[in-house]
């Protein structure tokens, strides 16, 4: 089952970006060109999320958001530039579910509307070809945080997880250092400069313990290369 | 005219008494000439009497005139007695309103900016979200990583250009804004923290936070996180490569370190000066001089005393909240 993502947003170029990465990721979109009859838009086509402005032409954001509310229980995510708290806490009361500020990014986006989904319909978005990451002769298990090849596998910690993502997703091109610092940043303990160069030696380490045709390639200046030997 | 004349009844009428009346009167009694004297005792107590009348029903406006001090609130005069004193009080307050006039103008101008430019940041906004996610769209898919990244750079430093002009724009109103409440010192610290997180991998500079837990802090927690943020964000900007911002607590005091450029004696005082940009501003270019004054002016009005030291290529920010902590 596809879910359905309804995007209120008056600025056409935010509006094509979104739809256009939302659909990426398998959900179906529904816009709003005429900004009076938001209500209306939401009754027929009755979405599972709705992402909201809150600068609109007419009436805000807030009082689509109450006017939503007092027929439906759907999640609604508000999207604002304005990012006083003030206007977050206003946000809240109106009945929304959660609140991002721009600028944004797609994948905060994304992680919002997953669990909004999660939160509203109990289930776990299912990313199948997410699960698992293949390129070359090597695959990531997400699930069982393992890295394997045909013949042998290794189990690799969160942080080594999280930089094979980013290097698997951006290959065969070359990932920044900035790309995979932002990747294991933790948000309460932060990093240290070498826990990039250690944790990427282990991985070299660990994708020839398995045997891969991949490996890492240090790019000077830039960041790292994962590279397919033939 | 008329008010002379009016204030001047008093004077008209002694006279009157003093040299027609009395004369004509004394002499009808017992003729002038043997009362002369009598005459003169007569006239000057009158006079005195009426000035001493003529005083107190003016006093309060010889005060006021002899008044150093003049303020909005004790610019008016209450109950006016004699007719010089209801003309200077209806004077003072026409005057009176003429200064809330100008001071209601001035509020409105004010606030007028300021909503411009709230505007015009928000809308300003848009088209850099735009611009990020695009580059964020097409970063995945080419193979120019770096020069969008590049993109990506130049939107985050405009974005915080806006946010800083946005925060001085409000900074104006800053009194009427407070809001005193209490907040975790740590947890308000690694928000910003993570509210800086591009601008510290960008640079390559990583933080190190040694806050306890446990410390609870009494202020406006917007505009602490504003003094933070922009404390940190120079931080950044100025430290040498590969080196750490440390934001460590000592006794009521935090302190945000880093390592890089001395600065020199003679700019200290004056980098909190409004658009004083540095030696080593003027060399990035990207200092505005306005981060300093604002945190400045913050911490001024919060009532945080601060200090900044810079020596052997380590510039310490420490503000002193000892004041406002409760352990």
């Amino acid at each position: 089952m596809k879910y359905k993502i309804m995007i209120v947003e008056d600025d056409v170029s935010i509006r094509n970006l979104l739809v256009e990465h939302i659909m990426k990721y398998g959900y179906d979109c529904v816009v709003v060109d005429d900004f009076e009859n938001i209500l209306d838009v939401f009754i027929s086509e009755k979405p599972h999320v709705v992402l909201l402005d809150v600068n609109l032409p007419q009436y805000d954001g807030y009082y689509w958001c109450r006017k939503i509310r007092q027929i439906s229980n759907q999640p609604i995510i508000f999207l604002s530039a304005r990012n006083a708290e003030s206007e977050q806490v206003m946000g809240i009361e109106s009945g929304a579910d959660d609140y991002i500020t721009k600028p944004f990014y797609f994948d905060v986006v994304l992680a919002k509307i997953r669990s909004q989904i999660r939160r509203m319909y109990g289930e776990y978005v299912q990313d199948s070809e997410n699960d698992v990451l293949t390129r070359g002769n090597t695959s990531i298990k997400f699930k069982t945080v393992h890295i394997s090849t045909s013949m042998k596998e290794e189990t690799l910690t969160v942080t080594e997880l999280k930089l094979c993502r980013v290097l698997f997703e951006t290959f065969p091109n070359v990932t920044t250092r900035q790309q995979l610092f932002s990747a294991i940043w933790n948000e309460e303990s932060f990093i240290e400069e070498n826990t990039l160069n250690v944790n990427i030696k282990r991985l070299r380490q660990k994708l020839n313990l398995i045997d891969s045709t991949l490996k890492i390639k240090t790019v000077r200046g830039m960041g790292y290369q994962l590279m397919e030997e033939k | 005219m008329k008010l002379f004349l009016k204030d001047h009844l008093g004077f008209i009428l002694i006279y009157l008494l003093s040299f027609i009346i009395l004369p004509v009167f004394i002499d009808k009694l017992d003729g002038f000439k043997n009362h002369y004297l009598y005459f003169c005792f007569l006239v000057i107590v009158l006079f005195t009497a009426f000035l001493i009348v003529r005083y107190f029903r003016s006093r309060k406006m010889y005060i006021h005139l002899e008044k150093n001090n003049i303020s909005v609130e004790n610019i008016n005069i209450h109950s006016p007695n004699s007719a010089l004193e209801r003309a200077y009080a209806a004077h003072l307050r026409k005057v009176l309103t003429l200064v809330l006039d100008e001071e209601d103008k001035y509020a409105n101008f004010l606030d007028e900016q300021e909503t411009l430019v709230s505007i015009s940041v928000h809308q300003m906004k848009i088209p850099v979200s735009v611009i990020q996610l695009l580059v964020q769209s097409n970063q995945i898919e080419s193979r120019d990583t770096l020069e969008w990244e590049k993109i990506n750079r130049e939107c985050h430093k405009l974005v915080f250009l806006l946010d800083q002009l946005l925060s001085y724009s409000r900074s104006t109103k800053l009194l009427s804004d407070l809001k005193i409440e209490q907040m975790s010192l740590r947890k308000t610290i690694v928000e910003v923290v993570n509210e800086l997180k591009n601008y510290f991998i960008e640079n390559e500079i990583f933080p190190e936070i040694d806050v306890p837990e446990n410390i609870t802090l009494y202020s406006d927690k917007k505009w602490i996180k504003v003094v933070i943020y922009q404390l940190l964000s120079n931080a950044i900007k100025y430290s040498d490569p590969n080196q750490r911002v440390s934001i460590v607590y000592n006794k009521g005091n935090i302190m945000i370190i880093n390592q890089g450029d001395t600065i020199p004696d003679n700019e200290i005082g004056r980098v909190f000066d409004l658009f004083y940009t540095g030696t080593q501003g003027r060399k990035s270019g990207e200092s505005t001089g306005i981060g300093l004054y604002l945190v400045k002016r913050i911490l001024t009005t919060l009532d945080h005393p601060f200090r900044l030291s810079s020596i052997d290529y380590q510039t310490t920010f420490s503000i002193d909240f000892s004041e406002s902590i409760d352990r």
